[in-house]
């Protein structure tokens, strides 16, 4: 019987030298769901959290209005479905309930005004709610929140919420759309809810990305996946990458005297998950070794089940022939330099916050070259005219840094 | 090896504490049979455009990104190994002897179990192709090409005779002496690979022939530094060292802090309860615990439990505890809270 879900792995070259010295190789694991579970959808449970503030006026609204409609005509009938909208207060629009039970939703909806100001915390505790009132482990819960302005005052609600929509696996995929609005606190409510925080530039992009929220959550058909390596006496995992669908770093976490578990969580149907692992390889004398055997875990909700993949082995040839060791696997060292690109600029704007304005200024530059090699133009752009920024102003633009934070991230969305 | 974190002792060789999972900074230490001292150094990444060193095979410079070219060692210092020609070998496909599962003709290990596969599940075609082999005396022009296994003319095959018979998989690792299966592809300590010929037919894990990154000139590199291994990211679950709570079906520990009272119970953020200490993760809905079960007071060595009302009772050593009324807790006390039942630690 083939898998539900299949563990690939592969190097960034299969030889390495007979040395005095540990060496690093690259791996690349695959997780992907086989096509026999690839083609069923999970049920949804959603509710829409809406920034109506004075600064939606206008475009935004009108454009915010028509994503909510086009992402619910992709819902199925059963799905549950409630909208809630804030400004300095919150309402209720439509209550948790069957796409098939609502009556008028789409006027309900097209009469969302904006004005007033912004407090998040509000919205989004009515709109957790409405989704935790009709909780059901077997649908994806989730929340899906919009703001295009900072939140004043009550931060540390909405991460507070954040967390208890966690603790109750609802999660929240939360967008800022525009260039003001809190960046870390959106980042961090999505990651205390093992959401996903996205950046929406304009008032266009609205409508294509709440439509893809909509269709990647009903293929989230694999949950709870993990990696685990077990690695042979001497090999020690560096750091470990998420590659697809968004680089991210995942950390790793013992498990056993030489086995170490990643967390993959939700697997997409079509796309599955892409992991760089960075090993680091003791010395050893010419031969073959297996360094480390991957294995994955996951639950399948819909089949009520939970499954692991075969073992998977990492094996590298030690070898003195100095031809060997310089061949390299082309698509490896190319997401190795994205995930390079994305370690630049993640250390650039985290130096540019403690204060560091020259090292900044240096990892910008450098993510500049590296993403031109990569023919990311418009992002190399970015990165620069950032550089010149703090250079100059000691600071750098708040779109600017979005752009950067949230457009880097999906450089290995093209593979 | 002692851990510095929980002073738990643990095998010389280890990387995490068995105890804590705290990772144990051990340099990375070569086996004792790893490599004579004469061997290369592996050329440490240094940038030239930084003069950043990095880990010998790293493709980019952490510090800048630069591209990290010719990770080989040095080329001269190393006699290319002698090749030898052997046909290729075409597998057929077969269960594993270890698992019975099924596997694919290519497969040179059962993807369910892992065993050996290669050896006994291969035929003979008459394709030859070059492929590294230490055991041969019989020397043949290295090829330099990034194909590791070119194509040979049928003249050439001919003088190859048969193909050799995989040896059987030895009881003891060659490499390390470790012990290991008879049906085991690769020691369990080491990584070696047991099944000598066959395992050497195996080359999917060999990477696409690339030009993508050229070797530059090899010369008056420093040695390589150990890699900072403790810089990594790991996550660790350290064992509370304060008073804590041990969930013994679990194994799980909860840190309870102090000095204070401490709120043990189930969280429902819809009834705004968030007691310091959530059972809900140990079976606290299940276990019928209550959202403000019972509390701990944590003193100067000394500690009080007391029952808040709940439904369905705390029990201290199997002892009903009346609502309300404190009760000193000592080291080893078993506390049951509903169904669920925890084990205080004094540290």
């Amino acid at each position: 019987m083939p898998e539900h879900v299949s563990l690939t792995t592969r190097l960034n070259k299969g030889y390495v030298p007979v040395t005095s010295t540990p060496q690093l190789v690259y791996a690349l694991l695959t997780a992907k769901p086989g096509e026999t579970i690839a083609r069923s959808r999970m049920a949804l449970n959603f509710g829409f959290v809406l920034d109506r503030s004075g600064s939606m006026r206008g475009e935004k609204i009108a454009r915010l209005i028509d994503a909510v409609r086009l992402a619910l005509g992709k819902v199925s009938t059963d799905d549950l479905v409630s909208v809630t909208t804030f400004n300095d207060r919150a309402d209720v629009v439509a209550a948790g309930a069957r796409m098939s039970e609502h009556r008028s939703l789409a006027d309900q909806i097209a009469r969302i005004r904006a004005g007033g100001g912004t407090q998040m915390s509000r919205g989004l505790s009515l709109g957790l709610r409405e989704v935790y009132r009709r909780f059901d482990k077997n649908r994806v819960n989730q929340v899906i929140l919009l703001t295009d302005g900072q939140t004043y005052g009550d931060e540390e609600q909405c991460l507070r919420l954040a967390n208890e929509a966690g603790d109750h696996h609802i999660a929240i995929q939360a967008f800022g759309l525009g260039s003001d609005w809190n960046e870390s606190l959106l980042d961090e409510m999505a990651r205390r809810s093992s959401g996903n925080s996205d950046l929406i530039e304009s008032p266009d992009e609205i409508v294509p990305l709440f439509s893809q929220t909509v269709e990647r959550s009903q293929r989230a058909i694999v949950r709870n996946a993990r990696v685990t390596l077990r690695l042979v006496s001497g090999v020690v995992p560096r750091q470990v990458w998420q590659v697809t669908p968004v680089i991210a770093n995942l950390g790793y976490a013992p498990i056993g005297e030489h086995d170490v578990q990643v967390e993959l969580g939700e697997l997409d149907a079509e796309q599955g998950k892409s992991l760089l692992v960075e090993l680091v390889l003791p010395p050893r004398q010419a031969g073959r070794f297996r360094i480390a055997q991957a294995q994955l875990g996951y639950d399948l909700p819909l089949e009520h089940t939970s499954d692991v993949s075969g073992r998977s082995d990492i094996v590298v040839d030690y070898v003195t022939d100095p031809a060997l060791v310089r061949t390299y696997d082309p698509t490896l060292m190319n997401i190795v330099e994205k995930v390079t690109a994305f370690k630049l600029q993640t250390r650039a704007l985290e130096e540019a916050q403690q204060g560091n304005i020259i090292g900044a200024t240096q990892k910008l530059r450098a993510a500049a070259t590296r993403l031109l090699e990569l023919g990311e133009d418009d992002l190399a752009r970015a990165a620069n005219q950032e550089a010149d920024n703090l250079e100059q102003a000691g600071q750098m633009s708040s779109g600017g840094t979005k752009k950067l934070r949230y457009q880097t991230r999906k450089l290995t969305q093209e593979l | 090896m002692k851990c510095p974190k929980c002073g738990n002792e643990n095998q010389s060789d280890a990387v995490f504490c068995d105890q804590c999972g705290q990772r144990l900074a051990q340099p990375v230490t070569p086996l004792p049979e790893a490599v004579s001292a004469d061997q290369p150094t592996a050329q440490a990444g240094t940038c030239t455009r930084c003069g950043g060193v990095n880990t010998p095979g790293e493709l980019f410079c952490g510090e800048c990104g630069a591209p990290l070219e010719g990770p080989a060692p040095e080329a001269a210092a190393v006699a290319a190994a002698p090749a030898v020609m052997q046909p290729v070998v075409e597998p057929v496909a077969l269960a594993c002897p270890r698992c019975g599962a099924q596997a694919e003709p290519d497969d040179a290990f059962c993807a369910k179990c892992g065993a050996a596969l290669a050896a006994a599940s291969t035929t003979e075609t008459g394709q030859p192709t070059a492929t590294v082999n230490e055991q041969t005396a019989e020397p043949a022009p290295a090829e330099p090409s990034v194909a590791p296994a070119p194509v040979l003319s049928p003249e050439a095959s001919q003088s190859l005779g048969e193909p050799e018979a995989a040896p059987s998989a030895p009881s003891e690792c060659p490499s390390c002496g470790a012990h290991v299966a008879p049906e085991d592809a690769f020691c369990d300590f080491c990584g070696a690979a047991l099944v000598g010929p066959a395992a050497a037919t195996v080359t999917s894990s060999a990477p696409a022939a690339s030009s993508a990154t050229p070797a530059k000139a090899e010369t008056g590199m420093p040695p390589a530094q150990p890699a900072d291994l403790t810089a990594t990211a790991a996550i660790t679950a350290p064992t509370p060292v304060g008073p804590h709570l041990l969930v013994p079906d679990s194994g799980a520990t909860i840190a309870l802090s102090g000095p204070g009272e401490v709120l043990v119970g189930r969280e429902d953020p819809f009834s705004n309860t968030f007691p310091d200490v959530d059972l809900t993760p140990h079976g606290g809905e299940a276990g019928g615990v209550s959202r403000r079960h019972f509390k701990i007071t944590v003193g100067e060595g000394q500690f009080a439990i007391q029952d808040l009302n709940s439904t369905n009772a705390t029990w201290l050593n199997r002892t009903r505890l009346q609502p309300g009324l404190p009760v000193a807790l000592h080291d080893g006390d078993e506390i049951r809270a509903g169904k669920v039942k925890l084990v205080f630690r004094a540290g």
